[in-house]
């Protein structure tokens, strides 16, 4: 039986009208979209208006989806445009935004004299996510993040497979050089 | 330098696409290198911190998108509740004067010719049936 059956189902009844059954779509798929939203934007207020964006996108185009993707393929594209969209509009108050937080010591990676070692590496991880540019920060979500393969990554962001390769090799010297800095790495 | 930088790029290659079987064997031979053996190491241990790496929602994140939707159904009806209620007043206006004008009309015939029958409103009142055949048809002959 196709693993990807169950969403069909779901969609189906979704539009007959079946509220409970777009609910278990959102369910389902919340995490994944939270991991695309937030590693795009970071953990930002806007990102949950911009999850949500995403389901009610996909809601109005239920009629259009044929299944030709799956339907996880399907969400997380809609997800990285509505992301890119976001980071476009808001692209000024996001560099305030972070310039706020590295002001307050946050996500100044070389900081000196911060204990990196104390710190959540998570946290690191998420700030030298956000360091990068969007280009390279859209195929680390991706492929890296949410596993993707890098063909899947490619179509998703409708890109050559050669782009995705080259990115994905630069964004992790980026993040290396990051996380030697912040002393996860030992250079 | 230079082939360093390539030695790099195959390794960090490695990761994301299938490599021929010539790559391979250039990679085992590039990777008796410490440093690239090093670089190797740290290349894992990020990518396993990124896999590792999750976010999520608020909670109750499905149930706010349930409620914008349901809202904006909401609204749906109500635009086309206001929609349809602006279709009838328009609809009442547009009959309402168009009944007005028709009164006037017979109003006037009435005040006129005195009567409301079928002639005088179509106006062919003063002809007799063999007048009006003859009028349509040599009228324009004799001018």
């Amino acid at each position: 039986m196709n693993k990807y059956a169950g969403d069909w189902e779901l969609v189906e009844k979704a539009r007959t009208g079946d509220e409970r059954a777009f609910a278990a779509i959102v369910r389902k798929f919340e995490p994944m979209v939270a991991n695309v939203v937030k590693g795009m934007l970071g953990n930002v207020a806007e990102a949950d208006d911009v999850g949500q964006d995403v389901f009610i996108r996909f809601y109005h185009s239920l009629d259009r989806y044929r299944g030709d993707a799956a339907l996880r393929t399907y969400l997380t594209r809609i997800a990285i445009n509505l992301s890119l969209n976001e980071l476009k509009k808001k692209k000024r108050v996001v560099s305030l935004f972070t310039q706020k937080q590295e002001e307050a010591g946050y996500s100044d990676l070389s900081d000196e004299g911060r204990d990196a070692e104390k710190r959540d590496t998570r946290e690191v991880v998420e700030a030298a996510l956000r360091k990068l540019d969007e280009g390279f920060r859209s195929v680390v979500v991706l492929r890296l993040i949410e596993g993707y393969s890098t063909k899947e990554t490619a179509e998703i962001l409708n890109l050559p497979m050669g782009t995705v390769l080259s990115r994905l090799s630069r964004a992790q010297k980026q993040l290396k050089e990051i996380l030697m800095n912040e002393k996860i790495f030992k250079p | 330098m230079k082939e360093q930088e390539m030695k790099r790029e195959l390794l960090y290659a490695s990761f994301d696409r299938d490599l021929s079987p010539e790559e391979k064997k250039l990679l085992e031979e590039y990777l008796k290198d410490p440093d690239l053996k090093a670089e190797e190491e740290q290349l894992r241990e990020m990518r396993g911190l990124l896999r590792e790496t999750s976010w999520h929602f608020d909670e109750g994140f499905s149930s706010r998108v349930m409620q914008r939707l349901r809202e904006e159904k909401e609204q749906t009806k109500v635009v086309e509740m206001e929609n349809t209620g602006q279709f009838f007043s328009l609809f009442r206006k547009i009959a309402v004067a168009s009944i007005a004008v028709i009164a006037v009309l017979l109003i006037s015939i009435y005040m006129t010719s005195g009567s409301l029958n079928k002639e005088t409103v179509l106006g062919v009142d003063n002809y007799s049936e063999d007048n009006l055949v003859s009028y349509l048809l040599y009228e324009d002959f004799s001018e």
